[in-house]
């Protein structure tokens, strides 16, 4: 598992780690049923906080990605293709609203927009 | 108990660099007092060395400011006293047992006579209430108020040497008779009246241990 | 139960008074307890370790008071100080005797581990050591023995960064395994900002805040603007601010965020900006 930490981001370190492990979870890296390091653990690997750790995995167990078992650790979930769908659609929306903004700074109109998805759809095929 | 004692060896460990300096001077002293024939000032002089080896601890311990560490050790605060106080009987008794064997010496070769140890004896009880009365002081006021203090401590007794025969003579009541009955007494209950200072003195011990107790506990470092 | 209680506790001193002081430390976790110099942070721990007496309230050590267990109450703390406690005179085999006398779980190859780890020397007196090396000594001795709460009193200042960070890492270790805690004073709150899970922030005896280093680096923004937009009402919320001819710099609590004007420039501050800008605000007022 890799984990690189940014005091720079805006993003809260919990968030940061979140998202990492997310993305390894989705892509594979981090196999179904590995268990992850304890909270204690991570959390002196990485020189930070329990808590922040701890509140990464139980965000993490609440979206469904990991279970905890008592006095073993948290593992990886099968993944739910309802989830991995729901998480990539997620980033769909993400990088979509991403591409409006630029449109309204540029004054791209919406129709330039959709446009451009249509074109680089086709040259996908 | 076990925690008095490692109170007591701590001590031992703390004063060994100052030990240096109070056995040297003191050891040549006693020795050229004895040599140069006044045997009783070699003797006595050894008593008043237990009343400043008694208080080598407790300078030690404030040059060192290490009095944090005896109040962190995991030993109850009565124990703590006790080690100090058996570090007090322990010299006591080393120096006691010297001055006892040189005073069996000299008796065994007729230099000393019962009058004498009479008097040394005194002398040594005299000098561990000393002791016993300076450690409560030095424990409340730290060394150097406790150094002022205890001048007044001996202030007292020297006063009494001194002033009593000149206030006996004056007053009127003094006679030579009253003197050489009061001196028999004296001598005819020796044993006795060694048993009461002797007395006197586990009381005035007691008495000490129990308020340096008191003090340590309720002291704030 | 916790590692720490302490409830309500008042000290009265001339011209300084610890009022009120509250706050749990679960066990498992590093708790930062920061402020200026002369806040309260070492009588606090003075407190604790019962060397000043408290006029009033409750302090327990895994549940249990000073009074209920004197020696065994002392046998859980580890405390560690900017200054040696052992007496400078002493030699590492002064050190060893003494902790083989009044500590029964006093490991001697755990201690001698650390002492070749530091590269402590055997034959020189204490009072020739380095700071660093005092403060390597310490924890050498306190964790070669068991204890379950350590208490740290500024032990950084003064070193270099590399040592701070090996220090650093000895509390994450020591917190590991979930059973034992560490109360970590100082003002150098960068030290802080990473390992620390909760944070308690004192200023002339009183608690100015406690909470999670988490929650207390979120909920608090930094706002920065021209000086035409430090309106009077926006002066009010903010915690503290500073400002000069080029504009103004203020800290201001995350739910206030609708005071600020969405054009002014918002950054995540540090914890050192944090506590500055507190003490600024209650300089103010």
């Amino acid at each position: 598992m890799k984990i690189l930490l940014s005091n720079k981001s805006d993003l809260p370190i919990y968030e940061q780690i979140k998202a990492q492990i997310k993305e390894q979870i989705l892509s594979g890296a981090i196999a179904e049923n590995e268990f992850l390091p304890s909270i204690r653990q991570l959390a002196k690997d990485l020189g930070i906080s329990v808590i922040t750790t701890t509140r990464a995995y139980s965000d993490l167990e609440s979206e469904g990605f990991i279970a905890t078992l008592r006095g073993k650790g948290s593992y990886v979930l099968p993944k739910d293709s309802e989830l991995v769908r729901e998480q990539y659609l997620k980033k769909i929306e993400e990088a979509f609203m991403a591409a409006i903004e630029n449109g309204k700074l540029a004054n791209i109109s919406d129709d330039e927009l959709i446009v451009i998805l249509k074109t680089l759809l086709d040259e996908q095929i | 108990m076990n925690n008095v004692i490692s109170y007591f060896k701590f001590d031992l460990r703390l004063i060994k660099e100052s030990i240096k300096f109070y056995v040297l001077a003191p050891a040549v002293f006693c020795a050229l007092f004895m040599f140069s024939g006044s045997i009783y000032m070699g003797l006595s002089y050894l008593f008043f060395f237990l009343i400043i080896f008694a208080t080598i601890p407790f300078s030690a311990q404030s040059n060192e400011k290490s009095t944090q560490m005896y109040y962190m050790f995991p030993g109850k605060v009565s124990e703590m006293v006790g080690g100090r106080f058996l570090y007090l009987i322990s010299i006591t008794a080393v120096l006691f047992l010297i001055d006892g064997i040189i005073m069996a010496y000299l008796y065994t070769i007729q230099k000393f006579h019962g009058f004498e140890v009479i008097v040394m004896s005194f002398c040594g009880i005299l000098s561990l209430i000393t002791c016993f009365i300076q450690y409560p002081i030095y424990y409340k006021f730290g060394m150097e108020k406790g150094k002022a203090i205890s001048i007044l401590v001996y202030l007292l007794p020297a006063f009494l040497i001194f002033g009593l025969p000149s206030f006996l003579i004056e007053s009127g009541n003094f006679s030579i008779e009253n003197f050489i009955n009061s001196l028999n007494y004296i001598f005819s209950n020796s044993i006795e009246l060694l048993l009461l200072a002797a007395l006197i003195l586990c009381i005035v011990g007691y008495l000490s241990y129990l308020i340096s107790y008191k003090i340590c506990k309720s002291k704030e470092i | 139960m916790d590692a720490l209680e302490i409830k309500n506790i008042n000290k009265t001193f001339e011209g300084f008074n610890i009022q009120n002081i509250s706050f749990n430390l679960p066990k498992g976790y590093i708790l930062g307890y920061i402020g200026q110099n002369g806040a309260g942070k070492t009588t606090t721990i003075k407190l604790i370790m019962n060397h000043i007496k408290k006029e009033s309230g409750e302090i327990k050590i895994f549940g249990k008071e000073y009074d209920e267990d004197e020696a065994g109450y002392k046998n859980m703390i580890g405390f560690i100080g900017d200054e040696c406690y052992f007496p400078t005179c002493f030699t590492l085999k002064d050190v060893i005797a003494t902790m083989k006398d009044f500590y029964t779980s006093f490991n001697e190859d755990k201690f001698r581990e650390y002492v070749e780890r530091w590269q402590l020397p055997y034959k020189k007196k204490i009072k020739e050591f380095s700071k660093g090396m005092k403060v390597k000594l310490a924890f050498a001795s306190v964790l070669s023995r068991d204890t379950k709460l350590l208490l740290l009193d500024e032990p950084t200042s003064g070193l270099d960064p590399v040592i701070r960070s090996e220090i650093l890492e000895i509390l994450q270790d020591y917190i590991a395994n979930g059973e034992r805690s560490v109360l970590f004073s100082t003002h150098i709150t960068s030290d802080l900002e990473k390992i620390t899970d909760y944070l308690f922030f004192i200023n002339k005896g009183e608690k100015v805040f406690y909470d999670t280093t988490e929650n207390i680096l979120e909920s608090h923004l930094l706002v920065k603007g021209g000086i035409e937009d430090l309106t009077k009402e926006l002066r009010e919320k903010l915690i503290g601010y500073k400002s000069s001819s080029y504009g103004f710099e203020g800290l201001i609590s995350s739910k206030d965020k609708q005071y600020i004007n969405e054009h002014l420039l918002l950054e995540k501050p540090s914890m050192d900006e944090i506590i500055v800008f507190y003490i600024n605000g209650m300089r103010r007022n």
